[in-house]
């Protein structure tokens, strides 16, 4: 029965934290432009996920090594430099605009500015991250960020026609309000921000934190094929929703509070609530994520000692990098640069960025000298190669896309 | 492991490329044509269209007591000040020729009836004046009217 309930929470934690400020203005964005025709995007995001996401759990299970750990082995110190760089500045950019989310999150509940809210909120996520255990962590944020689920209460009480949401689904096409490259432009962006690498690198980090071993591969598994594929159920009821209510009413989301807005017209007040809970629970556990991520990945690399379950007096360095990157993200917030816009750019980035993690991870988990016999099959492994194409695809188009369309305008 | 490195593509045009593509992406170009300032004058209208059209939705939950005022508050005052944005940006163009004139006059004048009914519906919902909504929502209605006729004029 604690196996069963421990299985359970692992696989609701793992919906509930599938959703960031990335997901939940990308997802709103597009389906206020253009319906429901880029949802095809969100199911080859999410199963890119599951698939390297299994590989780097494994990874962990097997090896009881993380990613940056290996890549910097297995690349040789030069490439794991540059790697480390590039996935540090999108990380980097990602965890910027989820403090702003958050502070985002919190003005909608307050009326406060939000530029007021992002000191408070980076002593926040900061105070978590050093004191707070990580399965705490974990845990309370991905049960609350459960309350997104709000979203799929409101498309059906919004009682579509989903007969025709299935044909526009199951048939996309180009709005003829849209260009086509703004189209692909966006597709690029839901891509990016279904796989930000953030996910696999707290994962597999998570994993070795929690000393999974060989045992711990079925229920690593379970979470990534149900609660990653079910976590994606919520970005559809995200674009779903404003689909429905915004693309009619010809708004374009460019606030968190818009995003909201279909929510209150199906659910009303306490609906709202519900959603401001979530908005803030998926923005702070993502926050704390992302901040994890910075203080994994530059640790793992140098060889510090690292980690959640280690004192902070035995892991200084790796707690100062958290500090220090979470200083430098209120920093570039108090800026008054816009978090929106910052979550924009950082999706379509973590799209450039993705085949710096992705190709590691497969090299890795190929490798029977780390892996023995819990090397990739070939299903793993055809995936994995499909999905690096894909991923080089979307790299490689993200920036003359963002420069052709002004960034989607 | 003793094992040779395989080489990846280097990050650092990379992040030298988010450097520049931000400065890019985020400059306000000048219209060198008339084409090009028309081209503008809609991109801005659209915007404004979509800020009024938010604030009206926002505005008719809250006379249902759908949203909290709060929440009401700040989404209209985000559409407000991302009217101000568009506004000033717009004028920030150089007209390039006096026939474009016209076009900016006839967009400024929209986009301030449009900032005049979104500011007035942030007084309702500040002083949560019920009885002002159907008269605040008609304004809005008639400003989103103004900018989809203009919209589609110049289109």
């Amino acid at each position: 029965m604690k196996r069963v309930l421990s299985v359970a929470l692992g696989v609701l934690t793992a919906i509930g934290g599938f959703v960031d400020v990335g997901d939940l203005v990308t997802n709103a964005l597009v389906g206020a432009r253009f319906g429901v025709s880029l949802l095809w995007v969100v199911v080859v995001g999410v199963l890119g996920i599951v698939v390297f996401a299994e590989m780097s759990g494994r990874v962990a299970a097997m090896t009881g090594r993380a990613t940056f750990d290996l890549v910097r082995e297995r690349l040789g110190p030069r490439a794991g430099l540059l790697n480390l760089a590039g996935s540090m500045a999108v990380t980097g950019l990602t965890f910027v605009a989820e403090i702003g989310g958050v502070a985002l999150a919190l003005e909608l509940v307050s009326s406060v500015n939000y530029l007021l809210l992002v000191p408070f909120t980076g002593l926040a996520v900061w105070l978590v991250l050093w004191r707070v255990r990580f399965s705490i962590l974990e845990n309370v944020f991905g049960l609350l960020g459960l309350a997104l689920l709000v979203f799929a209460v409101a498309v059906w009480r919004l009682g579509p026609d989903w007969s025709s949401l299935v044909d526009q689904a199951t048939h996309p096409s180009v709005p003829g309000s849209e260009g086509v490259p703004t189209y692909w432009y966006y597709a690029v962006a839901l891509f990016g921000a279904a796989m930000t690498p953030y996910e696999v690198f707290f994962f597999s980090s998570g994993g070795v934190e929690e000393h999974w071993t060989r045992k711990d591969l079925g229920t690593s598994r379970l979470n990534v094929l149900v609660g990653f594929p079910l976590g994606g159920v919520l970005s559809f009821a995200i674009a779903i929703s404003t689909a429905l209510v915004l693309l009619p009413a010809g708004i374009e989301v460019d606030t968190l509070g818009q995003v909201g807005l279909p929510v209150s017209e199906a659910v009303g007040r306490v609906g709202i609530a519900i959603a401001l809970l979530g908005f803030f629970a998926a923005t702070f556990g993502a926050a704390c994520e992302t901040g994890l991520s910075v203080g994994y990945s530059v640790s793992q690399y140098f060889g510090w000692q690292w980690g959640k379950y280690v004192r902070p007096r035995e892991a200084a360095l790796f707690h100062t990098v958290l500090l220090l990157s979470t200083i430098a993200g209120v920093a570039v917030l108090l800026t008054t640069v816009d978090p929106i816009k910052v979550t924009e750019y950082s999706v379509v980035f973590s799209a450039v960025a993705l085949p710096l993690t992705y190709f590691p991870i497969l090299v890795v988990a190929n490798d029977p000298d780390y892996m023995g016999e819990k090397v990739n099959g070939r299903l793993a492994n055809g995936l994995g190669q499909v999905y690096l194409v894909l991923v080089t695809l979307a790299a490689v188009a993200a920036i003359p896309l963002m420069l052709l369309t002004k960034a989607g305008q | 492991m003793g094992r040779r490195p395989v080489h990846l593509r280097r990050p650092v045009p990379v992040v030298a490329g988010v450097a520049l593509t931000l400065t890019l992406a985020g400059c306000i170009t000048p219209a060198l044509d008339d084409d090009q300032y028309n081209a503008k004058a809609v991109a801005a209208v659209e915007a404004a269209s979509s800020e009024v059209a938010t604030v009206h939705l926002v505005l008719s939950q809250r006379a249902h007591r759908k949203v909290t005022s709060p929440y009401a508050d700040e989404v209209v005052t985000s559409s407000e000040t991302a009217l101000d944005a568009i506004d000033g940006a717009f004028g920030a163009v150089q007209p390039p020729s006096p026939g474009a004139d016209r076009t900016y006059d006839e967009v400024s004048q929209v986009l301030g009836s449009a900032r005049d009914a979104v500011t007035h519906a942030r007084f309702a919902v500040r002083r949560d004046d019920d009885g002002s909504y159907p008269a605040r929502l008609a304004e809005l209605r008639s400003a989103g009217d103004d900018l989809t006729t203009l919209e589609e004029r110049l289109k």
